[in-house]
């Protein structure tokens, strides 16, 4: 694997990515409104979980983990879309490297990205150490690498149909983000959301999240499933975002 | 005559626009009714009253809100590939394309809704009234208002991916600072007086509200229907001057 490469095109992309501090700075007004303003009142209003307000701030990282690693995802096929993938490719830089580099980039930006709201969150619910920190920003890796990957994966629709590709990204991320754990515990929901939840990600890296900061326990879904469910899915997708993008890329239909 | 009839042939051509973006409708629909169905129902377990009746007319203006924004995406595009420019070479005046966006985004936002709501009786059997039927005008007035916002977020962030990112932002102010999602009790208990003054006149929350009466006891006011009619036809305006000043700029300079 050759690292200048890798170097050379994570650089360049990096310096898109962060070419607007504004942008950054307005993503985390926007965590800090559905934190302090969405998040304070309902929690007003919930009544069956104690401390709501953390539960749904550790939830709120996720999710924000969850848009940033989709936008990744979506990165690349936009890339695809606009041309710019061809470019790349004519390149002399291998489709693993490439991979890597996509991955990598995903990974920086979503740190970078969220480490104030996980400060924050960790401060506000009094668990901020140095080790909840970091176990939480390696969650967070875990879970930006699963849905990268995932959404790497399913761009082999996008060289189908752009259009097609958009519904299916937009219809899922909707539906896992709400079958999941990441606004409320599983014990609240009926045992058909409950199955469903269960066979969600997501669940597994609001849980592991929740785990690891010492957050209420009798929330959360296993003691011991979460792990191992986000490991799988993170090497699962990379193998498949690998295959796919080492089998199928070679440029993207206009419509 | 002919200016009413073209206008009519603009908002007709803009509105299917956003019915034929397959992949639009699909997020909305599934956003909206995952909201109302997963959302809604957990929520109410969660809490001491029953969120989910609460809740469902909240998700309904959601959509509203979220269909009549998408003119600003449409009129973007239009910029951006010409077809405003062709709308400039028919005989239709600035006056009247401004005004075809801002139908367009009121029978955008209506329809949508009003697709929410039939769903919505189908689970809050309460909604079926006299004072829903009576919403539905203002339902449509406030979606041209909310066609306006999407004018001045197009006037702003100059199109492209901005658009969106003010978009959101927008759609995140305007909904978190309001009761549509959680009763004026709960805002108040956190907010400082002026954000609740705020939350009570926007107009997505006397919208909501006002939808909410056909499950309460009490009649809508005269007072809440001019009050959501005002600021409706305040934003409206603000929108038509927005969009005005941007097909003068393009009839004048070829581009904004």
């Amino acid at each position: 694997m050759n690292s200048v490469q890798i170097s050379s095109l994570l650089k360049f992309d990096l310096r898109e990515s962060f070419n607007s501090v504004l942008w950054i700075g307005y993503s985390w007004i926007y965590f800090a409104f559905q934190l302090f303003v969405y998040g304070s009142i309902i929690s007003r209003l919930v009544v069956t979980v104690q401390n709501y307000f953390y539960f749904y701030g550790t939830g709120l990282v996720v999710l924000s983990t969850f848009n940033i690693a989709s936008w990744s995802g979506r990165r690349f096929v936009e890339s695809a879309h606009e041309g710019r993938l061809r470019y790349i490719l004519s390149l002399p830089i291998g489709r693993g490297e490439f991979f890597v580099e996509q991955l990598l980039h995903g990974v920086i930006v979503n740190l970078v990205r969220t480490l104030p709201p996980v400060a924050i969150v960790l401060f506000l619910s009094g668990l901020f150490s140095i080790s909840n920190f970091l176990s939480t920003l390696l969650v967070l890796t875990l879970v930006a690498v699963g849905v990268m990957g995932l959404m790497i994966s399913l761009s082999v629709i996008a060289f189908k149909s752009f259009d097609i590709y958009s519904a299916i990204v937009a219809a899922l991320s909707a539906l896992l983000i709400r079958f999941s754990t990441i606004s409320y515990p599983i014990s609240s929901m009926n045992s058909v959301y409950a199955g469903a939840s269960l066979s969600n990600p997501l669940t597994y890296g609001a849980d592991l999240l929740r785990r690891a900061i010492g957050l209420d326990s009798t929330l959360l879904v296993s003691q011991d499933a979460a792990l191992p469910v986000l490991l799988a899915l993170s090497i699962g997708t990379l193998f498949l975002g690998i295959f796919f993008i080492s089998r199928f890329v070679e440029g993207v239909r206009s419509s | 005559m002919s200016q009413t009839i073209n206008l009519l042939r603009v908002t007709r051509v803009d509105l299917s626009y956003f019915f034929r973006t397959k992949w639009l409708i699909l997020t909305l629909i599934t956003l909206n009714l995952s909201d109302m169905l997963v959302v809604g129902l957990i929520y109410s377990n969660m809490m001491s009253f029953d969120y989910f009746i609460f809740f469902v007319p909240g998700v309904v203006i959601a959509g509203m809100f979220a269909a009549a924004l998408d003119v600003g995406r449409r009129v973007h595009l239009g910029l951006s590939e010409g077809v405003s420019q062709y709308y400039l070479s028919l005989p239709l005046s600035v006056n009247a394309i401004a005004m075809a966006h801002i139908l367009s985004a009121g029978l955008g936002g209506i329809i949508f809704s009003g697709t929410l709501l039939l769903v919505a009786l189908v689970f809050v059997p309460k909604l079926i009234s006299l004072s829903t039927l009576l919403m539905m005008p203002f339902m449509f007035l406030v979606s041209m208002g909310l066609g306006g916002i999407a004018a001045v977020i197009n006037l702003f962030s100059g199109g492209g991916e901005r658009f969106w990112a003010f978009a959101e932002g927008v759609q995140m102010a305007f909904l978190g600072l309001s009761t549509v999602f959680y009763p004026l009790s709960a805002v108040e208990k956190v907010m400082p007086f002026y954000i609740n003054t705020i939350v009570i006149y926007n107009p997505l929350s006397q919208i909501a509200d006002a939808l909410r009466t056909s499950l309460a006891v009490q009649p809508i006011t005269a007072s809440s229907l001019i009050l959501i009619a005002i600021t409706s036809f305040f934003m409206l305006a603000l929108g038509f001057l927005c969009y005005r000043h941007v097909f003068s700029k393009l009839r004048v300079q070829g581009k904004v």
